[in-house]
């Protein structure tokens, strides 16, 4: 959880990111079984993460909104997909998801984008593809003129 | 037929080919072309009509009026559809009878009606029967299905016109208005939502792996089953649970038709191997759903062997079953969505000279169409009728225009400021004016056209637009940089766009057909980034037998479907 309460600063703003699923994960060459979840995060500290899937195997899917606030000023946030039991917890997946593929350009206010990328394991090799959407929540003091 | 898709994050649909020979439905056209495509969007529609201000004919009472539909073929023919009752005594009738058209998005269906006054003696005559000629023609009228449904009210008026000498030339006199309301049928936007799942499915052998799909077809009296719907494929799975499957009552007939669902191995040469089937109407389905319990899957017996279907160990469940009523493509279109219709044209060397007969370019004097005009006016009248405005962003790529360095995206229209024309013919007028301005060079791109396209797309957006933007791109050879047009691509796959693909002339496009997610795995950028969408529809040009459905066609009819997965995805409401 974030330590900051970051609401207040108008250089910060939310996301809302919803993980919808993943395909095709592997550990160790063979199919994932079980026990997956997904975090979604800015750097080490500011970071939200999904429940476990226990039942999706390769295929899992969460269906879950999760609200991280991030510094407007972010250019990049890291999607990474862990396989997790009582004593381990293992990445093994990541993707970079780039701010400029839902914000900016012509994308209008409270577009909901819909995002997927190739998921690399810690060797850099392929590893599947996750699936989210994205959108930005409009502050409350520009939405106020509405 | 089918309006049956996989949601956004979507998984693959099946490549094309025949059933495996242990299948009863194997070698049919339909299913044939049914597993090459994801479905067509048929619509059932009721037509209603009245009419005001009809010609008097009769001297001592009012006019009796009756209204006869024709459908009009591409030739000109006109084929009888319907009568409507006929009304007494009356100049402003509203007849009661209705005519059920099916709507078919990726034809033109013209319509033709002539209004008669039924002499007082035919009165008790059952309107079957009447001898048209024996009537008093009172007035005609024609429109397009299409202008009819993308009415707000959906209500057209037309003007009655009557000619009083056939060989002589002028203007028709007035004679009324005929309004032509069209309602959508109920059983079509009533839709079951289904999860299916699958057990223990057997392995066909030891090293092989199963990627299982299931095919739902609607049983019929007479022939083969006529395929509905399809799932994704799921890779290595024994234990597939496939997404929520949509089906229309109307799709499927009744609730208490029977379906045949079948589970197939996914093989990308196109033979899909028979795992096992079930026989079950969507009634039997949801008495599965509440009792919880699974149906075994059989396998119909082999040529030679016992006569005996094989009762396996693998079984299907429904996990969900749930039935609601949701907007169909018709209900946006009256709430006021459009389809803006882009063109990009290919005038890369390889077209030949357009001067010269051999040329794919080559304007026949004659009029005779090359088959950049025939594809440009195949998908453009369709299209124009859910386009408010008609100006169409025209483009030509791979040429360089007067005194320039070549371009890969230049304004047909010669514009420097603007890339629309008017209407279809202005694509024609265009193009044929482009084709002694420009020269033909090269190398074939279409990343710069599709990101063109995609900012129209992005910029209509912006401004609060309802618009679906479909990009028509004709091409006579392969893509030169496969990954910056994947790149094009994968950037456009979120905004409200569908670009499709028509090849033209005698080159192989088989490494084409990878940009069609159809065919193949979903499209990844050179960063990493995967279509979330598959906007990509992709056909070689060729001609039709008699009879056949166009390929050009077959490509428009997944639009709807393409339109509905945005807006449902998106949540989008019709906002009638």
């Amino acid at each position: 959880m974030s330590p900051f309460n970051l609401k207040a600063t108008s250089s910060f703003q939310t996301l809302e990111i919803t993980v919808l699923s993943c395909e095709d994960l592997c550990i160790n060459g063979r199919s994932v079984k079980k026990n997956t979840c997904v975090v979604v995060r800015t750097d080490p500290l500011n970071f939200r993460e999904t429940t476990t899937d226990t039942e999706g195997g390769s295929y899992p899917s969460w269906d879950q909104k999760l609200a991280l606030d991030m510094s407007i000023r972010e250019t990049c946030i890291t999607l990474e997909v862990h396989c997790r039991t009582l004593s381990v917890d293992r990445i093994i997946g990541s993707a970079r998801m780039p701010v400029n593929d839902f914000m900016g350009g012509y994308f209008p206010q409270g577009y909901l984008s819909f995002l997927s990328y190739r998921l690399k394991d810690p060797k850099g090799l392929d590893n599947g593809i996750i699936n989210v959407s994205v959108r930005l929540r409009v502050p409350e003091y520009l939405s106020r003129g509405k | 037929m089918g309006n049956c898709f996989s949601d956004v994050a979507g998984g693959r649909a099946a490549v094309g080919g025949s059933a495996a020979a242990a299948s009863a439905a194997s070698g049919n056209d339909a299913v044939d072309h049914f597993l090459k495509s994801r479905g067509l969007y048929g619509s059932q529609i009721e037509l209603s009509f009245s009419a005001t201000n009809m010609r008097d004919r009769d001297v001592l009472s009012k006019s009796d009026p009756m209204l006869v539909v024709y459908t009009k073929g591409r030739d000109g023919t006109l084929t009888e559809a319907f009568r409507t009752e006929v009304v007494l005594n009356s100049l402003n009738p509203t007849w009661i009878a209705k005519h059920t058209i099916t709507f078919q998005f990726e034809v033109v269906q013209s319509l033709e009606f002539h209004a008669y006054d039924v002499d007082t003696q035919f009165h008790n005559m059952d309107v079957k029967m009447l001898k048209l000629e024996e009537q008093q023609f009172l007035g005609e009228a024609s429109c397009v299905l299409s202008e009819v449904v993308t009415r707000p009210s959906r209500s057209l008026t037309l003007d009655l016109v009557y000619r009083e000498d056939p060989m002589v030339s002028g203007n028709p006199r007035r004679c009324g208005q005929l309004i032509v309301h069209a309602e959508e049928c109920i059983s079509s936007k009533t839709t079951t939502e289904m999860i299916l799942k699958c057990s223990n499915l057997e392995y066909k052998d030891l090293f092989s792996r199963s990627d299982p799909f299931l095919l739902i077809s609607k049983i019929v009296e007479v022939g083969v089953p006529i395929p509905v719907c399809k799932t994704e494929v799921l890779k290595n799975d024994h234990h597939p649970v496939w997404k929520p499957v949509f089906l229309s009552i109307q799709q499927v007939g009744s609730k208490e038709n029977p379906l045949m669902i079948e589970c197939f191995n996914f093989s990308s040469s196109g033979k899909h191997d028979l795992i096992g089937k079930v026989q079950k109407s969507l009634a039997d389905l949801e008495k599965l759903h509440s009792s919880g319990e699974g149906e075994h899957l059989f396998l119909p017996p082999t040529a030679g062997h016992n006569h005996q279907n094989k009762e396996l160990k693998s079984q299907i469940f429904v996990e969900k079953f749930s039935q609601s009523s949701r907007h169909t493509f018709l209900d946006y279109l009256t709430g006021g969505c459009e389809l803006n219709f882009m063109v990009a044209i290919d005038f890369t060397a390889s077209n030949g000279n357009p001067r010269l007969p051999d040329s794919l370019h080559y304007v026949d004097p004659s009029g005779r169409l090359n088959a950049y005009q025939r594809a440009i006016i195949e998908v453009g009248e369709v299209l124009q009728f859910y386009d408010s405005d008609k100006r169409f962003p025209a483009w030509g790529f791979g040429a360089r225009p007067i005194d320039g360095p070549v371009s890969h995206c230049f304004n047909l229209n010669g514009s420097n400021n603007h890339c629309e024309v008017d209407g279809v013919q202005g694509i024609m007028i265009a193009y044929t004016s482009a084709l002694y301005n420009v020269s033909l060079a090269g190398p074939t791109l279409f990343g710069p056209v599709i990101s063109n396209a995609a900012l129209i797309a992005s910029q209509s957006l912006a401004n609060g637009g309802r618009k679906y933007f479909v990009l028509l791109i004709i091409t006579d050879g392969v893509v030169t940089d496969l990954q910056e047009t994947k790149d094009a691509i994968v950037k456009a796959s979120d905004l409200p766009l569908s670009i499709l693909i028509v090849g033209v002339g005698g080159a192989d496009f088989k490494e084409m057909e990878i940009l069609d997610a159809d065919k193949g795995d979903r499209l990844e950028s050179s960063t990493g980034r995967v279509a979330s969408r598959d906007i990509v529809q992709f056909i070689p040009f060729r001609d039709v037998q008699s009879g056949e459905i166009s390929v050009v066609q077959a490509l428009l009819a997944e639009l709807p479907t393409q339109f509905l997965s945005y807006m449902r995805s998106r949540n989008i409401q019709p906002n009638m």
